[in-house]
This record gives C-alpha cells, sequence and structure tokens, in this order.
C-alpha cells in the first residue's frame, strides 16, 4: 500500500492504519518501516468488530494463497516474520466518502485476500 | 468478501495513535479516508 502513497494523495485520499498491537509493537514497526501514515490502535478490537473483522479459520489463514504471498515475499528477499501477533485476526479495507458513507467494505478471508490498489481508486474516482 | 457497511455509514471511531493522540472518525468528514485493518504487523 505504500508504493500507492502519491496516487493516493493525489485522489485526496487521507489513510489511517488500524491495529490491536501494543504502542510498543506500533513503535518498533514505525522504526523500521517508516509509516508515513498514523496507526491506531484498537486494542479491544470494536472497530474491526463493527467492520465484521474477525478471526478466520486456520484453513483460510494458512491455505494456498498465504503461501504463495509468503513465496512472493520471499522471491523479494523480505524474510517473513513470526509476530507472535494474533494470527487469526482478519484484517481488511473500508474507503469512506467525504459524506461519511463506506464506498468499498472488504473484509479480508486471509492474509493473502485484499483489495487492489486498482480497485480501491476505482472505488474514490467512481464518485467526484 | 464484501462488507455489510458498504454504502452505509461508517463505524464511529475514536483511537489512539502510538503517541496518545485522539483520533476520531469525525476528524476525517469532508475527507476521503481509507482504514487498512492489518491482521498483524510484521
Amino acid at each position: 500500500m505504500q508504493q500507492h502513497e502519491h496516487a493516493l494523495a493525489d485522489l485526496d485520499v487521507h489513510v489511517v492504519v488500524i491495529t490491536f498491537e501494543t504502542a510498543l509493537f506500533v513503535r518498533a514497526y514505525l522504526a523500521e518501516t517508516n509509516v508515513a501514515w498514523p496507526i491506531l490502535i484498537d486494542h479491544e478490537r470494536a472497530l474491526y468488530d463493527g467492520y465484521g473483522m474477525g478471526r478466520g479459520l486456520l484453513r483460510d489463514i494458512w491455505g494456498l494463497g498465504t503461501w504463495w504471498a509468503y513465496a512472493k515475499e520471499l522471491m523479494r528477499g523480505r524474510l517473513p516474520k513470526y509476530s507472535g501477533a494474533d494470527t487469526r485476526q482478519l484484517g481488511g479495507d473500508v474507503l469512506i466518502d467525504p459524506a461519511g458513507i463506506a464506498q468499498l467494505h472488504h473484509v479480508g478471508t486471509g492474509p493473502a485476500d485484499r483489495p487492489s490498489i486498482a480497485a480501491i481508486l476505482d472505488a474514490r474516482r467512481r464518485q467526484p | 468478501m464484501t462488507g455489510r457497511q458498504l454504502g452505509k455509514p461508517a463505524v464511529p471511531f475514536a483511537l489512539p495513535d502510538v503517541d496518545g493522540r485522539t483520533h476520531r472518525l469525525a476528524d476525517y468528514r469532508g475527507h476521503w479516508l481509507l482504514l487498512v485493518f492489518h491482521r498483524h504487523l510484521g
């Protein structure tokens, strides 16, 4: 997503990352990745729940899509890390328009299941 | 999987960032906002 920062900014899309991890872990992550966007901590996972992002099934979390995603990271020279976190927590993306209406709401069924940046930008461009 | 909030009002939130500053959905009113929910960091 970070590599598309300018495309999103050009369309006046503010990005906020939501995590359930601790502030300590977030600081370490920021030091390593230099993510420019705010990272908000939803420790109780209330917002995750509000958007239907519960805990995934092991077969979805560790399915072929996940192994393929990790293989692609390895081919890019990036080693996957063991985070010790709740790896069954589902993620997703929500695009909200200026009037506060969700124009895209994707709940990932596993690690590799995220909308493409093209899909996000298309959802944005459909509106003025 | 398309979520149930598509076309509906966004779920309000008031969450802290790593510096303890609270961010609210209302702060972004009038702007497009993309919420990226991480499964886990790392």
